[in-house]
């Protein structure tokens, strides 16, 4: 372990280095390690996709992002724009902390927008790393080769979205080359951005439809706590029970509220301001509301090891993910 | 023999007083004007000449020499064709009865010697009673306009003969007399109403709160949900314009030549929405002698930019001090002026370039980046600028139907009583309106109580509502108020106000 003023030198031997990333044929032998590099051997997940992310992509990545992070997980991205950006920022100042690994020294930060993300994640107690030298710079080929240390630093890698030859297929690739379990986020199917999702649920990798679902696919946490999480849910005061009963699954704006129940716009908007508050009913779109999610649809944690020996055994068998 | 002749001249909308000072005397025949003509002076020459000439007079071969003092102004305008003709007929003795200290003329000759009408007479009357005239003749085309100022006689004058006529007592010009009433009269009503917008109520109460409190505002809604109606409709909720108020509007748009010859007297606020094509200079006002642009236009009224994003960055940010200070200060080689813009900023703009994000019906093509850069268009001065943001969302058609919908007159009755309300309370402090309170006003006027700061709290720390978002939900705190007629901010108004303030929802920075 070398110490410089800014950033520490990890050889493959110190035991600082992450044993994780060990285990991949092709490991750095060198990290650079700017930040609190503690976080290198916790138990983490790394999330990937699109850089021109749309609506549904960024609202997914949120939730997962924050999710994991409030118990505990640390989440790994790229520093790139898009989903790589919104995993970082959601788990940046969460319990789980956030480990960014770019694709270039440390004194070539790309993309330049993301610059003060980069000194943030190492204010809030995150990491950085990086195999390169400080003083090298971007280059088009080490993008590829940074997304190996991605998926194999973590325990396993989320995919949220992808077009067909995004560089996310390959760091997914990685991820089942090394051995990593690689969870995909469904996608509408006529969107572009779903395409490489979509086709690795098809050939076998894991489905997800809640950041629990991670959690207890690696019994993290137990499923009784899950159980008992829906029961003390807290109940809608009664003086404003109409207004959260007109608020359905589909998006509904005051105006219509206040039509359907004959109240004043005012009254309205001041019951939404306080369901808001309370968290009964989250913003969504222009000037609409929606209500939030309730308790999730749970996966039972037998069927889910049924699947992981089953998606292991396609990917060997079917070289398919060459890119 | 030397005459002196007055006329009235503006810089910005001040006026002076030119003493056209013409000498006839024997010598090489020649014509001389001095004191910085401008080109439209100096070809004033042949119109004169001529003009003179067809009227019936005699023009001798003699030297003229004419100055315009003060002669370290530049001027410039037709209208200094009638006092020139006029000093030379009286340096010819012409005209015998030489008592031309308390008169004043204005006028654009043309070369059968009529009077041809000129812009910006009405701030030239204004100015000239001012400026203590006692008489002034001015083309009729223009006395339509004029003829509501009291206090100052003035006469239309058709022909140069008749003006000449008049002055010699041979005989009388056409007087007119109008009186406010009238006018108020004639084109009292608006032919649009706010009862014509359907489904948009929260929209309608959001734009009643900034109009109470002269607040700026942004609607943000999918295509073809009413933004642009609602906001036609606004000038139909503000109050009318006082006799002085109208004045100084159609001042303004005199000086800018934007009169209607039929009803020159502005009484209905003015709105203006300039296309998003709009150059800086039109916007804000400017030019060789500089002009009144459209936020100067818009004065006591709403200025209108649809699809914000769409203008060019560099003329937004032209409007950040006018906005502030509620004048523009254009500097040029010849004169600095000031044009008062105390408007009402009203703007709209699409969620995202496709325009579709958040609907329901049609899908959004557009990326994260794309929204970004849009968003980006609009800087956080500009932003911090505007104390209201109206979501305008889409709505279905079944809920068009709907009987009670509240006329402009009900809500132009709450508008005024809130609005006299804040005259009343700012009366001593040099402001209007709760737009523009400064901090150091804010703590003696918007005190909050316990309950109310718990409130504000809460939001700040659940909605990530940021410490600049404080004043303008106080602001416009204190204007909810204001409308219900209470001395003292209470919870339901904050919760209001942060209901119509949720920016952070948009930009996230």
């Amino acid at each position: 372990l070398q110490k410089k003023s800014e950033y520490v030198i990890i050889d493959s031997n110190d035991k600082e280095y992450p044993q994780r990333l060990k285990e991949i044929t092709n490991y750095p032998k060198k990290l650079y390690a700017m930040g609190n590099i503690e976080l290198l051997n916790k138990a983490s997940i790394s999330m990937v996709g699109s850089r021109d992310a749309d609506e549904y992509g960024i609202e997914q990545a949120k939730r997962f992002a924050a999710y994991l992070s409030q118990k505990g997980i640390c989440i790994v991205s790229g520093l790139a724009r898009g989903i790589d950006s919104i995993s970082h920022i959601n788990s940046k100042n969460e319990i789980g902390k956030t480990i960014a690994v770019i694709a270039s020294g440390f004194k070539h930060i790309y993309p330049p927008e993301n610059k003060n993300l980069f000194y943030e994640i190492i204010d809030e107690g995150g990491l950085i790393i990086s195999e390169w030298e400080p003083d090298v710079g971007i280059d088009m080929g080490k993008f590829p080769r940074r997304n190996r240390i991605i998926s194999g630093i973590s325990l396993g890698t989320i995919l949220v979205e992808s077009a067909y030859r995004s560089g996310s297929n390959i760091t997914a690739n990685y991820a089942i080359k090394q051995n990593r379990e690689l969870f995909c986020i469904p996608g509408n199917i006529d969107s572009k951005k779903s395409y490489g999702p979509n086709l690795f649920i098809l050939h076998g990798a894991n489905l997800v439809t809640s950041p629990r679902d991670i959690l207890s696919y690696y019994e993290y946490c137990d499923i009784e706590e899950f159980a008992n999480e829906g029961k003390y849910k807290a109940k809608v005061d009664a003086k404003y029970i109409d207004v959260y009963n007109e608020i359905g699954d589909l998006e509904i704006s005051p105006n219509e509220i206040a039509l359907n129940l004959g109240k004043s716009i005012r009254d309205v908007n001041e019951t939404l301001f306080v369901l808001e508050m309370d968290g009964f009913i989250e913003r969504r779109g222009i000037g609409k509301f929606i209500r939030k999610r309730e308790n999730e649809w749970l996966w039972k944690t037998h069927i889910r090891k049924q699947w992981r020996k089953n998606s292991k055994w396609i990917f060997r068998e079917k070289s398919l993910w060459d890119n | 023999l030397l005459s002196i002749v007055k006329t009235v001249s503006l810089i910005g909308l001040n006026g002076y007083i030119i003493y056209v000072q013409v000498d006839v005397s024997a010598g090489m025949p020649a014509w001389e004007v001095v004191g910085l003509p401008g080109t439209s002076v100096r070809e004033s020459k042949e119109r004169v000449k001529t003009a003179i000439k067809n009227s019936g007079y005699e023009v001798f071969s003699r030297k003229v020499v004419v100055n315009l003092a003060p002669a370290n102004i530049k001027k410039d305008g037709s209208f200094l064709d009638l006092p020139i003709a006029v000093g030379i007929l009286s340096s010819m003795k012409n005209i015998k009865k030489i008592n031309l200290e308390d008169i004043g003329f204005i006028g654009e000759l043309s070369l059968d010697g009529r009077i041809n009408g000129v812009k910006g007479v009405l701030a030239k009357c204004i100015e000239a009673k001012k400026l203590n005239l006692k008489t002034l003749v001015i083309p009729s085309k223009n006395l339509n306009e004029a003829s509501i100022i009291k206090g100052i006689k003035i006469y239309g004058a058709d022909t140069l003969k008749e003006v000449i006529d008049f002055l010699n007592g041979e005989s009388k010009l056409k007087e007119k007399n109008v009186e406010w009433k009238d006018i108020c009269k004639i084109q009292d009503t608006y032919n649009i109403d706010f009862s014509e917008v359907k489904g948009q109520e929260n929209a309608k109460r959001g734009i009643e709160i900034a109009t109470a409190g002269c607040h700026n505002c942004l609607m943000v809604g999918n295509p073809g949900t009413g933004k642009t109606m609602l906001a036609k409709r606004i000038p139909t909720i503000l109050p009318n314009l006082s006799f002085e108020e109208s004045l100084e509007v159609t001042k303004i748009h005199s000086v800018a030549g934007e009169i209607d010859e039929e009803n020159p007297i502005i009484i209905k606020r003015p709105y203006r929405s300039p296309h998003h094509s709009i150059t800086g200079t039109a916007l804000i006002g400017g030019g060789r002698i500089p002009k009144p642009g459209e936020i100067s236009l818009a004065h006591l009224g709403v200025l209108f930019l649809d699809e914000l994003p769409e203008f060019n960055k560099k003329t937004l940010e032209m409007l950040r001090i006018p906005l502030e200070d509620e004048k523009v200060t254009i500097s040029r080689v010849d004169a600095s002026i000031s044009y008062p813009c105390k408007c009402m900023l009203v703007a709209s703009m699409n969620p995202c370039p496709c325009g579709n994000f958040g609907s329901k019906t049609k899908k959004c093509t557009c990326t994260k980046r794309d929204i970004e850069q849009y968003m980006n268009k609009i800087s956080e001065p500009m932003l911090d600028r505007i104390d209201i943001l109206i979501e305008v969302p889409s709505i279905k058609y079944e809920k068009l139907e709907n009987e009670n919908v509240e006329t402009s007159e009900q809500i132009m009755k709450r508008v005024e009583r809130a609005r006299k309300i804040q005259l009343e309370r700012y009366k001593n402090d040099g402001i209007f309106f709760n737009a523009s309170l400064t901090p150091k006003l804010m703590e003696k006027y918007c005190q909050l109580d316990n309950e109310t700061k718990e409130v504000m709290k809460n939001a700040f720390e659940k909605m990530g509502i940021s410490a600049r978002s404080y004043t303008r939900i106080i602001k416009v705190a204190r204007t909810i108020a204001d409308l219900d007629n209470e001395k003292n901010i209470r919870k339901k108004h904050v919760i209001e106000a942060i209901h119509f303030n949720q920016f952070a929802h948009y930009y996230r920075r």
